[in-house]
C-alpha cells in the first residue's frame, strides 16, 4: 500500500512538472490513434487503404515513449513531427483518388463535407498534429524545479548564476 | 545566445526543407501516375512526329493531310459555326400557336421585350457563361430582323439584379437555379411606353449535369427557390404576374399582341396561353451564339418556321406517369424523400422503368387510341388535359396538304418505300417537315405474352425544299421491314413480326397521324368512337383516311428478323435488368410489381403526383437481395486457355500501314494485318494504352500510334481552338486560336429541324471544329431518351423518340467523320436521369430497352456508322454498365460496332479487368492495376481486343494527318518531368543538409553543456 502511495505520489509529481510541450505531444498521440482507426473504419475496405498510411499514425504514438526519459524528451517532438508528416503524405498518396469521386459533380460550397468525413478528418488530424509538434519543438516539455537546476542543465551563464544561488 | 539562435534556425530549416521535400516527393509520385493528365493540363506534348528515311520509300507521300479543312482560318471556321447556330434555330424553332395570324410581325414593328429571359437568356448547355463578343442578345437579334425594340425596358432588365441565381452557391455541376423573374410592379414606366404595341415575353430555363430539375418543394434544402409549388417547369408566380398584367394592358389597348418565346432547354408546362390571352408562342430552345437572329427572322416572317417538336409538350407535367418512378429511390429500409438534385455513389439507389415503353407520346397517343376504340380498362383519360402540343407538332405561316400516300414493299432492299405529295396551299413560301408514323397491330398474342405496342411510332422523316405558294414536291421515305418487328421478351426471346394489319400514316404531328389511322380503321369496319376523336386543341375531328395506308402481313414472317444485320442470332441479353426475369425465383417474388400495360391501363398505371401536384409516393419499391449484391460486387475471375502472342518480331508494321489496302480503300477490321500488328505489341504496351483514357488515347512508339485527344461534350467542341498542339489552329499559329467555337443550340432544337441534309452539314461543322482544335474523338453526342422533361441533361439529348434521335445522330456522325473525327456516343445505357446516376441501378425489361433506350444507339451504329460509345455511370440491373456483356454481345455482335468504348469517369464500382472483358476498352481515368492480371488469359485477350478497337478508330481518323510510311512517333519526357527530376534531388539534398545541420547543432549543444558541467 505504501509502495502504491509512493508510486501515485511520484506520478503526481511527474504530472505536476509537465509543461505545454508534453501535453501537446500527448494530444498528438491521441489524435494519431483516432486518425488510424477512423481511416481503417472509413477506407479499410476500399482501394484507398494503404498499410503504411494506417501504421504510421500508430508508430507516431510510440514517439510518446521518448517523453518519459530525460535524455530523449526534447527530441520527442521532432520524431513525432516527422512521423505525423509521413502519416499525412502516405495517407494522401493512398487516398487522393477518393477526391475524384467526391468532387465528381464539381466543388460545391462546403469542401470538407463533400470530401467526406474520413478524408477530411484524417487530413485535418495530420495537419493539427504537425502544428502541435512544431509548437512542442519550441516549448519545454517539463517544468524544472530550482533544486533540479544545476550548471549541467543551464543553457546560459545567467541560469548558471541563478542555479548557484 | 548564439547556440539558441542556431538551434532555432536549424530547426526551422530542417522543418522547412523536409516539408518541401516530402510534398515534392509525394507530388512527384502522384504526377508520374498521371503523366498524360498533367501534360495536357500544362499544354505540354509527350510525343513528337519525326521524319525518317526508310528503305521502302516507294512513292513519296507528299500530301499527308488525309482530312482537310474547307477553311483557312479560325475566323472562317468559327464564323461558319455561328451561322449554323442561327440556321439550326431557323429550321428547328417550333411555332406552337399563332392565333389570328398574330405572326409574322411587319418590319419596323415596335416591340417591348418582357421577362428576365429576354436579357439573361439561356444560350447553350455548358456554354452559359460564354456570352462573348459574338453572342447575339434577343434585343440585337430582333433589331437585326428589322424590329424596333424598346431599348429602355430591355436596358432595365439587362442591368437589374433579377435573373437566375444558384441556390447552392456555386457555379458548377449539380446546381439548382432560381427563375428570378421580376414582378410587374418592379418594372419601369417604359413597360407601357407609347407605341410599343407588341409585347414579347421570354421565359428561360436551364438545367445541367449532375442535377435533374426540381419538381416539388424540397423545404430547407432548396431554400430560396422561387418556382411555383417548388416546380421549375411551370411559370413562376412573378412570370404569371407579368403575363396577367400584359393581358390587362392588352384589354385596355396598350398592347395589340402578346407573344411568348420559350427559351428553354426543358419544357415549361403549356397551361398559360388561354389564361393570359397569349396570341402566339414560339419555342426556340436555347439559342446558341446567334440563334436569336433566327428568332427575329421568324417573328418577322423572313423565315417561315418549319420545326416540329422533338418531345410531347405537356399541359400538366403531373399527369406524366414516368414521374411515378423518377428521381432518387433507394432499396428498402431507407426511402428518403425525393431530393431531385443530388446523387450518391454508395451503390444503393435505383429506378424502375415501370412505365415500360409508354413514355412521352407512346403513352399519350396509345391511351388516347384505347379511349377512342373503347378498349376495356382504358380508364379515365382526357387527352387535352395532359397534352398541350403533341410530339411532332409545329405550325407554319402557310398551309401544307398531303396527298397520294403510297407504300410499296421493295423486295431487293427489304424496305417499304413510302412517298407522299406535299403541296403549299398557302400564300407564302415555306418548307414542310414530313413525318412518317407506323402502327403495329396489338394482338391477342401480345396481350398474353406481355408485348406492348404503341399506337404510333415515328419511323422516318424528310423535309421539302422551299416550296413557293402553290408548289408541290414528292417526298420519299424508306422503312426497313425489320423495323416493323417487336421484341418478345417473355416467350420467343427475340424479335417477331406478327401477322396483322400495319398502318403507315403521315400527319401534321403524331396525334394527327393517329387520327388518320383511326379514320382508316373506321373505314375498314373497326369500331371507332368518332365522338371521342379530337385534335390537340380538343376540336372534334374525323381524321383523313387517305393519309394512312394499311399493309397486311401473314405469319410466315414471324421469326424473319430474329437475327441481326450482322447475322448474329438475337436472344434475350438483359434478363438481369428485368426484375421479372432476374436471377433466382426468390428475387422475382420478393420484388413483384406490374409493368404498365395497355391491356389494363387502369389497373397498372401509377402516377407520382395528383393533378394538383400532391406527391403520391407510388414508385416501385424493391429490396436489395443477396443476389443483387453479389452481382454488384462481382469481378472477373481468372480464365483458362492460351495467352495471345505478344512481342512478336515476325512483322514490323507501323499503324500507318493499316490505313488502307493496296487499292487505297480503308483496311477492314478483320484483315489479317490486324492480327499481325497486335502480335507485335507487348503486354506493357497494351497495358500502357489501356490504363489511361482520360480524354486521350496514349501513343505507342513501336508502331507509331499517335496520341489522340478527345473532347467531352454533347454539343460539339466547347473548348478553345488552341486545345491541342496538333490542331490546325495551333499548327498554323492562328491569331484567333484562343477563341472558342460557336455555342450551338440545344439538341432538342437540332432534332426539331427534321432536316437530314442540314444535320449532315452540321456534323461536318462539328468535324471542322475538331480538326481546328486538335480533337479526334468526341465524348458525345448524347443519345439518352428524354424520359421526363425534368431530366437535367435534356439539352444534350435530342428527343423522347429513339428513331428521331438515332437518325439525327446518324447524319451528324457521318458529317463529322468526313473530317476524321468520331463520336463516342453517350451514355450507354439506361442513364435517363442525373439523380443517382452514379452506381444507381436501372431496371427495365428487354422490350423497353431494345425498342426505346438502346434503339438510338442501334440506329446511330447501324445507319450512321458510329464507332464507339461512352458507357454510363449507372448499373444495368445490378451490373455496372461498363461490366455488362451487352457491349460485346449486342453493340458489337448484333449492331456491328467496330470502335472503342470508354467509361464515364471511373468510379469505385468499376474495375479495369472486368470492364475490359465485357468490351469496355478504356477507363476515363488512370488505373495502373492491369499488371495484376498479367497471367489472366481472358483479361489479356480482352486487352488485345480493346487495343484492336482503339487502333482501328485511330487509324481512320484525323490523328493520322501528317503520318506516312516515313514518319515515326517518338515519345519523350515532357518539360515538367525534367524540372521534377532536377528539383527532387536538389530539395532532397537541402533537406538532408538541414537535418544534418540540426543534428549537428544539437550534438554541439549537448557536448557543450557536458563540458561546462
Amino acid at each position: 500500500m505504501d509502495k502504491v502511495k509512493e508510486l501515485f505520489s511520484k506520478l503526481l509529481d511527474f504530472i505536476k512538472t509537465r509543461w505545454l510541450g508534453f501535453w501537446f505531444l500527448i494530444a498528438v498521440a491521441v489524435f494519431s490513434i483516432i486518425h488510424a482507426f477512423v481511416y481503417l473504419g472509413g477506407f479499410g475496405s476500399t482501394n484507398y487503404f494503404g498499410g503504411w498510411a494506417f501504421a504510421l499514425p500508430l508508430v507516431t504514438v510510440l514517439g510518446v515513449v521518448a517523453l518519459f526519459f530525460k535524455p530523449t524528451e526534447k527530441y520527442a517532438a521532432v520524431v513525432m513531427y516527422a512521423l505525423s508528416f509521413a502519416s499525412l503524405l502516405t495517407f494522401l498518396k493512398a487516398a487522393y483518388m477518393h477526391l475524384t469521386t467526391a468532387f465528381f459533380g464539381g466543388i460545391s460550397g462546403n469542401i470538407l463535407v463533400q470530401a467526406g468525413f474520413t478524408f477530411s478528418f484524417c487530413t485535418i488530424a495530420c495537419v493539427v498534429n504537425m502544428i502541435l509538434c512544431i509548437a512542442a519543438m519550441f516549448l519545454k516539455t517539463s517544468r524544472e524545479t530550482k533544486k533540479e537546476k544545476t550548471s549541467e542543465n543551464c543553457e546560459t551563464d545567467d541560469e548558471v548564476k541563478e542555479a548557484a544561488v | 545566445m548564439m547556440k539558441k539562435i542556431l538551434s532555432i534556425v536549424s530547426k526551422v530549416c530542417a522543418l522547412l526543407f523536409t516539408f518541401v521535400y516530402g510534398v515534392l516527393a509525394v507530388g512527384t509520385a502522384i504526377a508520374y501516375n498521371h503523366i498524360d493528365t498533367v501534360s495536357t493540363a500544362l499544354g505540354q506534348n509527350i510525343t513528337n512526329t519525326v521524319y525518317v528515311d526508310t528503305e521502302d520509300d516507294g512513292e513519296e507521300n507528299t500530301d499527308t493531310d488525309y482530312y482537310k479543312s474547307d477553311y483557312s482560318s479560325v475566323a472562317e471556321v468559327r464564323g461558319a459555326g455561328i451561322d449554323y447556330s442561327q440556321r439550326i434555330v431557323e429550321e428547328g424553332a417550333v411555332l406552337l400557336r399563332n392565333d389570328k395570324n398574330a405572326l409574322p410581325l411587319a418590319a419596323g414593328t415596335k416591340v417591348s421585350l418582357f421577362g428576365i429571359g429576354s436579357a439573361k437568356s439561356t444560350v447553350s448547355g455548358y456554354r452559359e457563361k460564354d456570352k462573348n463578343e459574338s453572342w447575339v442578345s434577343f434585343k440585337d437579334g430582333l433589331k437585326a430582323a428589322g424590329l424596333d425594340v424598346n431599348e429602355e425596358l430591355y436596358g432595365w432588365y439587362d442591368s437589374s439584379s433579377y435573373g437566375r441565381k444558384s441556390i447552392l452557391g456555386h457555379d458548377t455541376f449539380g446546381n439548382i437555379y432560381t427563375i428570378g423573374e421580376a414582378p410587374w410592379s418592379a418594372l419601369p414606366a417604359s413597360k407601357t411606353a407609347s407605341g410599343y404595341k407588341t409585347a414579347i415575353f421570354v421565359t428561360s430555363r436551364i438545367a445541367g449535369e449532375a442535377t435533374d430539375v426540381q419538381i416539388r418543394d424540397l423545404g430547407e434544402s432548396a431554400k430560396g427557390f422561387d418556382g411555383l409549388d417548388g416546380n421549375y417547369l411551370t411559370l413562376s408566380a412573378n412570370e404569371r404576374d407579368v403575363l396577367s398584367n400584359l393581358k390587362a394592358e392588352k384589354e385596355k389597348g396598350t398592347f395589340d399582341k402578346i407573344i411568348v418565346v420559350m427559351n428553354v432547354t426543358n419544357q415549361v408546362e403549356c397551361d398559360f396561353e388561354d389564361e393570359y390571352g397569349v396570341d402566339a408562342v414560339l419555342y426556340s430552345g436555347s439559342t446558341g451564339t446567334a440563334g436569336t437572329k433566327a428568332v427575329g427572322n421568324i417573328l418577322t416572317g423572313k423565315v417561315n418556321p418549319s420545326g416540329k417538336l422533338s418531345d410531347t409538350f405537356w399541359k400538366n407535367h403531373y399527369l406524366n406517369p414516368v414521374l411515378a418512378n423518377w428521381g432518387q429511390k433507394t432499396y428498402t429500409g431507407n426511402n428518403p424523400p425525393y431530393s431531385g438534385f443530388t446523387y450518391t455513389n454508395d451503390g444503393t439507389p435505383n429506378v424502375v422503368y415501370q412505365e415500360s415503353i409508354y413514355s412521352g407520346y407512346r403513352y399519350t397517343e396509345t391511351r388516347y387510341e384505347d379511349v377512342v376504340l373503347g378498349t376495356a380498362n382504358a380508364g379515365d383519360f382526357n387527352y387535352t388535359d395532359a397534352v398541350a402540343y403533341p410530339f411532332g407538332f409545329g405550325l407554319s405561316y402557310t398551309n401544307f396538304s398531303y396527298s397520294d400516300l403510297t407504300v410499296n414493299y421493295n423486295d431487293e432492299t427489304d424496305c417499304y418505300d413510302v412517298s407522299v405529295t406535299v403541296k403549299n396551299e398557302g400564300s407564302v413560301e415555306g418548307r414542310n417537315s414530313v413525318q412518317l408514323f407506323l402502327q403495329k397491330p396489338y394482338t391477342e398474342y401480345d396481350k398474353t405474352n406481355t408485348i406492348e405496342k404503341a399506337a404510333v411510332e415515328l419511323v422516318d422523316f424528310g423535309k421539302t425544299a422551299m416550296l413557293a405558294a402553290g408548289a408541290s414536291e414528292v417526298v420519299e421515305m424508306s422503312v426497313a421491314r425489320r423495323d416493323l418487328a417487336s421484341y418478345d421478351s417473355y416467350k420467343e426471346g427475340t424479335y417477331i413480326l406478327e401477322a396483322g394489319d400495319y398502318y403507315f400514316a403521315v400527319g401534321n404531328d403524331s396525334h394527327d397521324a393517329l387520327n388518320n389511322i383511326l379514320a382508316a380503321k373506321a373505314a375498314g369496319g373497326i369500331g371507332v368512337n368518332a365522338d371521342k376523336m379530337v385534335t390537340e386543341r380538343g376540336v372534334k375531328t374525323s381524321g383523313t383516311k387517305t393519309l394512312a395506308s394499311k399493309v397486311t402481313l401473314n405469319d410466315s414472317l414471324l421469326k424473319e428478323y430474329s437475327t441481326s444485320v450482322t447475322g448474329k442470332e438475337i436472344v434475350n441479353r438483359f434478363n438481369d435488368a428485368d426484375l421479372k426475369l432476374y436471377a433466382a425465383a426468390g428475387d422475382r417474388n420478393k420484388n413483384a410489381f406490374d409493368y404498365v400495360t395497355r391491356k389494363d391501363w387502369a389497373g397498372t398505371l401509377s402516377f407520382g403526383y395528383e393533378a394538383d401536384g400532391t406527391y403520391l409516393d407510388n414508385y416501385v419499391k424493391i429490396e436489395l437481395t443477396p443476389a443483387m449484391k453479389a452481382d454488384m460486387d462481382k469481378r472477373v475471375e481468372k480464365g483458362t486457355g492460351e495467352m495471345p502472342t505478344m512481342g512478336s518480331t515476325a512483322t514490323a508494321w507501323q499503324l500507318f500501314d493499316l490505313m488502307n489496302d493496296e487499292e487505297g480503300n480503308p483496311l477492314p477490321y478483320d484483315h489479317k494485318k490486324w492480327d499481325e500488328i497486335l502480335d507485335q505489341l507487348t503486354f506493357e504496351e497494351m497495358a500502357d494504352l489501356l490504363s489511361n483514357g482520360y480524354s486521350t488515347t496514349r501513343p505507342i512508339e513501336s508502331i507509331s500510334k499517335p496520341k489522340t485527344f478527345d473532347q467531352d461534350s454533347d454539343l460539339g467542341v466547347i473548348m478553345s481552338y488552341s486545345a491541342d498542339a496538333n490542331g490546325l489552329a495551333s499548327r498554323l499559329a492562328d491569331p484567333d486560336k484562343e477563341k472558342k467555337p460557336a455555342a450551338y443550340p440545344d439538341n432538342g432544337i437540332t432534332a426539331a429541324t427534321r432536316d437530314k441534309a442540314l444535320l449532315l452539314e452540321y456534323g461536318v461543322q462539328w468535324g471542322e471544329d475538331c480538326l481546328w482544335a486538335g480533337y479526334t474523338g468526341l465524348y458525345g453526342t448524347g443519345a439518352n431518351i428524354h424520359r421526363s422533361p425534368y431530366l437535367g441533361r435534356s439539352y444534350g439529348y435530342y428527343s423522347e423518340d429513339p428513331v428521331l434521335m438515332g437518325k439525327a445522330i446518324s447524319e451528324i456522325n457521318k458529317g463529322m467523320e468526313t473530317k476524321g473525327a468520331f463520336m463516342l456516343l453517350k451514355h450507354c445505357m439506361l442513364n435517363e436521369q442525373e439523380t443517382s446516376r452514379v452506381a444507381g441501378s436501372s431496371w427495365a425489361n428487354e422490350q423497353t430497352i431494345r425498342e426505346v433506350y438502346l434503339r438510338p444507339f442501334q440506329i446511330a451504329i447501324e445507319e450512321g456508322g458510329v464507332q464507339g460509345v461512352m458507357t454510363s455511370l449507372n448499373r444495368i440491373g445490378a451490373v455496372s454498365a461498363p461490366h455488362h456483356p451487352f457491349l460485346n454481345d449486342v453493340l458489337r455482335g448484333e449492331f456491328g460496332m467496330v470502335g472503342y468504348c470508354v467509361t464515364d469517369s471511373y468510379m469505385p464500382h468499376m474495375n479495369i479487368a472486368s470492364l475490359l472483358v465485357a468490351g469496355n476498352d478504356l477507363p476515363l481515368d488512370q488505373d495502373n492495376g492491369l499488371s495484376n492480371y498479367k497471367d489472366y488469359p481472358n483479361v489479356v485477350w480482352a486487352m488485345r481486343a480493346a487495343t484492336h478497337n482503339i487502333l482501328y478508330s485511330v487509324v481512320h481518323s484525323n490523328a493520322m494527318n501528317g503520318m506516312s510510311s516515313n514518319t515515326r512517333i517518338i515519345k519523350f519526357k515532357p518539360e515538367w518531368q525534367y524540372y521534377l527530376e532536377l528539383f527532387n534531388p536538389l530539395v532532397m539534398t537541402l533537406a538532408i543538409v538541414s537535418v544534418a545541420f540540426y543534428l549537428g547543432v544539437e550534438v554541439w549543444s549537448y557536448f557543450g553543456k557536458k563540458k561546462k558541467a
